[in-house]
């Protein structure tokens, strides 16, 4: 029986901007309404464009921003109560985050042991001792020896800093990690490397991921499950196979058409393409996102924002192509 | 050859191949031996006075000559430079304090306390700094604590404004979130993250700043509004050659070699720092 | 037949503090008449720098110790830079991976394009640039060309960006244009157009070969006809791109292939390739990629392997390693 680990319920981030002096104050509807869940054990895979908002998504979820609306669950606890309270300590410890680049996640003064420390000394009590233990045992589970936690990042390649990230991000034991583009900025045969390692990880500690990425081709070897985002809003969740069998919204197969050299058994869909700009995330247009690019749309498309529904059991998408209202 | 050593050859390859870099660290080991030691070595005191002996041009017994009290020269050169170093350190000490108090605020706070900040700052900048000297030696009259603070509200908007520009460039990068993740509370943030990867520039920053007060504080005791006489310092030294330059100009050359030759150390160290410190090597902010 | 560009045994070392870098190690190829040729490889290995070495642009304190690079019957090597300005931009181009730097912020779009003109044609009037100029952005598949041209770099999106850049790359006709990256920064649906472009502009112009430089193979063996394997400076394995997707030869190229993901309906093992890159600095005996290979034995080490010709059936298929006659 699967067990709930997070609840996403109608999330908004907005940011507030001002195009000059004159204009007025508007919002970047970053994240528009967004609602899913995650499993215990669970890789979700986040995937979109730019201006997305899955980036903004990922934070949110780790309090690295506001929330404008919404409610987030951790285990049935109202985190997003604490996030708008600032109370955020209690959130590091349910959740961790891993960041994209490697070369800016540690701090150049800190040695890799004061790094994996600092977590586990503002979070919890623990002797010097056990402290030490903890800190050694855990990099060895990703694989760095003892030797390295006296040396500096800049000491390291970037896979290997990248496994300090994941280190740091493990140690204070939490129960969710958010992976930003974690091995976006890595070689590919490291990327690999690293993208085992969280395998392994993740299933040895039974910790539940949301893995953000722009590459389609990782998410589909390494996710259990695929939300597919389009200018803050969710446009369509699915199995990973199923989302790549049978992609129903005309956005996922526009991304899945453009990725090149796919494998043979994933049938390519003709005619699909988007056509014309990417509308504003500050003035999003009426109806669906999708509309000014989507050569299936109709007037419909134009009135009324497509809500996301459960069109075949655990496959929803917001299109009114499947509406069957 | 391990990692931690390799990167040690190199840098001290770096710092021997930068001939600027070495000269001025010879020149600036010279005038701190000189400030500790030197007075232990002199013929004289700085004090003593040799009535018989007035305004003596350089000879055996005086190799700068004497003043018009017929001090030895160099004795009181040499003392001088203790003065000078001692003040120029004090200087930097507390402009550094009260800068990087207003520019890492700044950056970290942002938005109107910043506004407010910098521009607090930007006055001081804009006010010339003698009329700063003046007003203080104005409060709390002349003397070597006037020139000490005057010369650090002085020179803090310079440290004010690398520091928030180091704090905002850091405030993006991401192990500062990262930090704040892993629990850390802000002035954990501002002291271990951005502060001590701010070093590199506020190295530099300081070595200008000694260079600089030399020269002020010269200015100011030759002015009459720092160090009171019969004190040393170089500046005051400078005053009293005033009247006596054109029949004993070794009055002011000496004087005026010394300092030349301090504020030139400083800044070529700042240069020498500066181009060690290039971003392309990582270690020190 | 003769070939567009003939590299032979090219050598670059870069001498700093550190001692000296071998960045090119006797790197030879040709370039055919009218094809795509691909230069796949992880950071490091040589891509940019080969590219770099032709258009003799070779950042200091780099510098080609030894080799040639016939184009027309000259050695670019051997050239003044006078000469190769000559050549830069007219009859060898080439395009970046971000576009927004490769554009001057401070010009439009017609000044822009109209500059190269100047630079490379000094005897054409206002009249035919003007022509040249929007018949180009035709060509490279934008619309409401009027606009596009009065308007700034940042005021259009990234793909229309690069679509400009390629525009300057081929407005003055050039044998060769290099494509470094150039898709890299952009997201995944308009990557897919770029490179339909690109391909497209290589198929109709009779007299251009492209180098397309990419650390993604996948979709290098999408467009490319040939590709070229290259590791620490030195070419490791060419061949068809089908040939080198599926039959690759050289352990490194199948475990760059092996840990590459694909999108498949099927999950695959994620390879890998052990070991860590050895330093540029270091003076390699035998064959580079020794410390890393699952198949090597002591003469592996000491000498090293030739790049020779395994193909059968006529297509040419090199490969460097002793283990593969």
């Amino acid at each position: 029986m699967k067990q709930k680990l997070i609840e996403v319920k109608n999330l908004k981030v907005y940011f507030k901007v001002k195009e000059n002096i004159f204009s007025r104050v508007k919002d970047v509807h970053a994240v528009d309404d967004v609602s899913f869940t995650i499993y215990k054990g669970e890789k979700v895979g986040l995937v979109g464009e730019s201006g997305c908002g899955k980036t903004t998504l990922g934070r949110a979820l780790m309090g690295l921003t506001g929330i404008t609306d919404g409610k987030i669950y951790y285990e049935g606890d109202d985190v997003s109560w604490l996030i708008r309270k600032r109370r955020l300590n209690d959130l590091y410890k349910k959740a961790q985050f891993i960041f994209q680049d490697p070369y800016s996640s540690l701090n150049p003064r800190f040695k890799i042991f004061t790094i994996l420390e600092r977590p586990l000394r503002n979070f919890y009590r623990m002797g010097k001792e056990e402290r030490r233990a903890k800190i050694i045992k855990t990099a060895i589970s990703v694989g760095l020896d003892e030797e390295s936690l006296e040396k500096f990042p800049h000491e390291f390649s970037g896979g290997q800093r990248q496994r300090v990230v994941v280190a740091r991000a493990l140690i204070s034991d939490p129960l969710f990690l958010i992976a930003d583009e974690p091995t976006s900025s890595l070689d590919v045969s490291v990327q690999a490397k690293i993208l085992k390692l969280l395998s392994d990880t993740i299933s040895r500690m039974d910790l539940s991921l949301l893995f953000i990425s722009h590459n389609l081709a990782v998410i589909n070897q390494f996710c259990d499950k695929v939300i597919v985002m389009y200018l803050g809003k969710i446009v369509e969740i699915a199995g990973w196979s199923e989302l790549f069998k049978n992609p129903l919204h005309y956005y996922t197969q526009a991304l899945i058409n453009a990725v090149p050299l796919k494998d043979v058994s994933v049938k390519k869909i003709d005619n699909v393409r988007l056509e014309g700009p990417l509308p504003s995330v500050i003035d999003p247009p009426k109806g669906c996102r999708l509309n000014t690019r989507c050569s299936l749309a109709t007037e419909f498309c134009f009135e009324k924002e497509p809500p996301l529904l459960e069109v075949k059991k655990d496959h929803f998408v917001a299109c009114h192509l499947y509406d069957k209202k | 050859m391990s990692n931690k050593s390799r990167a040690r050859s190199e840098l001290f390859t770096r710092i021997v191949k930068n001939k600027k870099l070495v000269i001025s660290l010879v020149m600036v080991t010279i005038l701190v031996m000189l400030a500790i030691f030197g007075p232990m070595f002199v013929p004289y005191g700085y004090e003593q006075m040799n009535t018989g002996e007035r305004l003596a041009p350089p000879n055996q017994n005086n190799i700068f000559g004497t003043d018009h009290f017929g001090r030895d020269l160099f004795s009181r050169v040499v003392y001088g430079a203790r003065y000078s170093l001692m003040i120029s350190l004090l200087v930097v000490i507390f402009s550094n304090i009260i800068g990087i108090t207003f520019g890492v605020s700044a950056g970290y706070i942002g938005g109107k306390f910043d506004i407010f900040a910098m521009r607090v700052i930007d006055i001081i900048f804009t006010v010339p700094w003698i009329l700063i000297a003046i007003l203080v030696a104005m409060s709390i009259g002349r003397g070597t604590q006037t020139v000490i603070i005057a010369l650090s509200i002085v020179y803090s908007p310079q440290v004010a404004r690398v520091i928030r520009g180091t704090t905002l460039s850091l405030k993006e990068k991401e192990f500062i979130e990262a930090g704040k993740i892993s629990g850390e509370k802000s002035l954990s943030i501002i002291f271990r993250y951005i502060l001590s990867n701010s070093l590199g520039p506020l190295i530099v920053q300081s070595t200008m700043v000694m260079a600089y007060t030399m020269l002020a504080e010269a200015a100011l005791s030759y002015l009459g509004y720092g160090i009171a006489p019969p004190t040393p310092s170089w500046g005051l030294l400078l005053q009293d050659a005033t009247r006596y330059y054109i029949k004993s100009s070794y009055l002011v050359y000496f004087p005026g070699a010394a300092i030349m030759f301090a504020v030139l150390s400083f800044s070529f160290l700042g240069d020498g720092l500066r181009d060690l410190l290039d971003p392309k090597f990582s270690p020190l902010g | 037949m003769d070939n567009k560009l003939s590299v032979k045994d090219l050598n670059v070392e870069f001498t700093t503090i550190k001692g000296k870098a071998k960045i090119l190690r006797d790197v030879s190829f040709e370039l055919k008449e009218h094809e795509m040729l691909g230069f796949a490889g992880e950071s490091g290995c040589g891509k940019t720098m080969t590219s770099m070495s032709i258009i003799r642009l070779i950042p200091p304190p780099g510098k080609i110790t030894r080799g040639s690079i016939i184009f027309e019957g000259k050695d670019l090597a051997q050239n003044s830079p006078r000469e190769m300005v000559d050549i830069r931009g007219k009859k060898i181009s080439i395009i970046f991976q971000e576009p927004l730097t490769a554009l001057n912020p401070c010009y439009r779009v017609s000044w822009q394009l109209e500059e190269i003109l100047k630079l490379h044609f000094p005897d054409m009037d206002k009249n035919e640039r003007r022509k040249r100029t929007i018949n180009i952005l035709k060509n490279v598949g934008l619309s409401d060309i009027k606009k596009v041209l009065n308007s700034y770099p940042h005021q259009l999106s990234g793909g229309m960006r690069q679509r400009i850049v390629i525009a300057m790359a081929i407005i003055c006709d050039p044998q060769i244009m290099i494509a470094d990256e150039p898709t890299t920064a952009l997201d995944v649906t308009i990557q897919a157009e770029i490179l339909s472009l690109i391909k497209e502009i290589q198929e109709e112009r009779k007299q251009l070969s492209v180098i397309f430089i990419s650390h993604d193979i996948n979709l290098l063996a999408e467009r490319c006809d040939r590709i070229m394997i290259m590791y620490l400076g030195e070419i490791l394995e060419v061949a068809d791109s089908d040939d080198i997707i599926n039959k690759p030869i050289h352990p490194y190229t199948r475990g760059l292939i092996g840990s590459t993901p694909r999108v498949s309906l099927s999950r695959k093992q994620f390879d890998f390739i052990k070991g860590e890159l050895p330093s540029a600095y270091t003076d390699i005996e035998g064959c580079s990629f020794y410390n890393r290979c699952t198949e090597k034995d002591e003469s592996c080490r000491q000498q090293k392997p030739e790049l020779i010709d395994i193909g059968d059936g006529g297509k040419q298929h090199l490969v460097r390693c002793f283990k593969k006659k």
